[in-house]
């Protein structure tokens, strides 16, 4: 038995909420002393003492309602948030601590306006924890993935791309890099029907590798094709978790329809 | 995680600390062929309006030496401190987008702004700080015959431009955390250094503070004693100190009816002293960002 990838232990994350708009800044907080405001303060709970395990080559769907918790979640794994307790940990990765991550979030998401695409590359590369050399060894398979009918504009600053060409070379460059764990949000479904079929193929290399993939999205088709199992998130629990995808998909389903009456 | 553990951490992530800097400065150069020349044109045109109003319009003579360069020694130091806490405060909000996407130790974002402007104070040093003292000197020698060297504590530069650069990097990582919670931060640092710029002898010295006529005793003692309090005069007074040797100012010079003796230096306790504070600001700094930076992504 091999090492689970992800294991979640009892993990919580709350949010809190300041209901006081209009006061930003520090005149404004200094304002709303002096007229004696107090500041509203609302706590969210947004995972509630979750625990799972995942396996490494699995690809998991999550389900759920927009603000269920699937964001939080996700955002737990790629740790950019920490969680208020419990603990995320990476077992199967070589190093458990810093698992090397593919979060195909918000791809393109650190590119620096005027700096060049080639420049791009390399940057965006050391953010996900490559190397210069690795990533030049890497650019000709990345420039191959991003194909743009006008190679000319690798050499330009990424603000004179197109909206679909940032997103491709963002894209591009996250998937060569060797990830233990990919995560995806549903914002990918950009770019034309050519470039989602490209990347709906690497989704299925990466699963031929064995690498695990988590997966946020509400087009309940594209889960069906590329998920081995789905979890539902319901009110910051799993209200469904199951390799039969199938039966968690019509369970999330049948809780948004409205009540017989 | 400790402090020494957090540290570690992003020591890790070395190779994108370098690439963050290079992005900082190729942005800055805006990978204009001419762009490291384009950058050094800003401070050449200071140091030739400050060299002409100190010559013309302001003339102020010390016995046998030209005024500028007093001013000039300090001015670019001066510069490193504004730009690295001016760049600084947004240096953690503006990446925010990126922040919540992608983990990273995230006071590499203030720390690589710092190193950015630290090299290009190197540059300015290099290219127009040290040229103008060994023309000031070669000028000695051209007109006196004899030799002078600088002072000896020229040697301590090194560790001027260290002690610099901590003090920056710590309100860098004071003010790049607070700015994400309140965005203001970031203007009203810009009055206080525009106000700063007059409570530090730039365009004057420090020993005219201690020789003022214009304030009484004990008030004047108080003064000057907070001049040599402030971390921040006492490194630009070192600056001056180390490169220059001391001038004297003739007699009414700044209303001080005696000669005066000027760029003395501050007294070494204080010059320690501000060694201390300079590492405790970094320390404090870091710990104060790292007790803040989880809580980045959740803003907002």
């Amino acid at each position: 038995m091999s090492q689970p990838a992800i294991q979640l232990d009892g993990v919580s994350k709350r949010f809190t909420i300041r209901e006081d708009d209009g006061y930003a800044g520090i005149k404004g907080k200094l304002g709303q002393r002096l007229r004696g405001i107090k500041p509203k303060v609302k706590v969210i709970t947004a995972l509630d003492n979750l625990s799972l395990t995942i396996a490494s080559g699995e690809t998991v769907a999550l389900l759920g309602r927009n603000g269920s918790g699937k964001s939080t979640l996700l955002s737990l794994l790629a740790r950019v948030m920490k969680p208020d307790s419990g603990s995320i940990t990476f077992p199967a990765s070589a190093d458990p601590t810093h698992p090397r991550m593919a979060p195909l979030l918000e791809v393109g998401a650190g590119f620096h306006p005027d700096l060049t695409g080639y420049q791009n590359i390399i940057f965006n590369g050391a953010i996900l924890g490559l190397t210069r050399a690795q990533m030049a060894e890497r650019q000709a398979d990345i420039l191959a993935f991003a194909d743009f009918e006008q190679p000319e504009y690798y050499g330009m600053p990424v603000r004179t791309y197109s909206s679909g060409m940032f997103v491709r070379l963002g894209f591009a460059v996250a998937v060569h890099t060797d990830p233990e764990l990919v995560l995806v949000d549903e914002t990918l479904a950009v770019g034309d029907a050519l470039f989602q079929e490209k990347c709906l193929a690497k989704i299925a290399q990466f699963q031929r590798e064995g690498r695990t993939i988590v997966v946020v999205s509400h087009d309940m088709d594209a889960v069906r094709k590329v998920a081995t199992r789905a979890i539902w998130l319901s009110h910051a629990q799993i209200a469904a978790d199951s390799p039969d995808v199938e039966s968690v998909i019509q369970q999330y389903l049948s809780s948004l329809a409205p009540p017989p009456q | 995680m400790s402090l020494l553990d957090e540290a570690r951490e992003a020591w890790r992530y070395g190779e994108l600390l370098q690439n963050l800097i290079e992005r900082e400065l190729a942005v800055r150069y805006k990978n204009s062929l001419f762009g490291v020349a384009w950058s050094l044109a800003n401070p050449i045109a200071r140091a030739l309006i400050l060299a002409l109003v100190f010559t013309v319009f302001v003339p102020i003579k010390p016995k046998d030496q030209p005024y500028f360069p007093f001013v000039l020694a300090t001015f670019f130091p001066w510069t490193f401190f504004l730009t690295g806490i001016l760049d600084a405060g947004d240096s953690v909000s503006k990446h925010l987008p990126l922040i919540r996407k992608v983990y990273f130790p995230r006071e590499l974002l203030p720390l690589a702004t710092t190193i950015a402007n630290l090299r290009h104070f190197l540059l300015t040093l290099g290219v127009i700080i040290l040229p103008l003292v060994v023309v000031l000197y070669a000028g000695h020698f051209v007109r006196n015959g004899a030799v002078l060297f600088p002072p000896v504590s020229i040697l301590l530069l090194p560790l001027l431009v260290l002690m610099q650069t901590l003090l920056i990097g710590g309100i860098a990582l004071f003010l790049s955390a607070l700015n994400v919670f309140f965005e203001d931060i970031k203007f009203l640092t810009a009055v206080v250094l525009d106000l700063l710029f007059y409570a530090v002898p730039i365009i004057y010295f420090l020993e005219m503070v201690q020789n003022t006529p214009h304030l009484d005793e004990p008030l004047r003692s108080v003064v000057y004693h907070a001049f040599l309090l402030n971390p921040i005069s006492v490194i630009l007074v070192s600056y001056r100190a180390f490169l220059l040797h001391p001038a004297t100012m003739p007699s009414g010079a700044f209303g001080i009816s005696h000669e005066l003796t000027v760029n003395l230096g501050v007294p070494w306790p204080y010059f320690v002293f501000a060694c201390v504070i300079c590492v405790a600001t970094f320390v404090g700094g870091y710990a104060f960002f790292n007790s803040r930076k989880w809580r980045f992504v959740e803003q907002a």
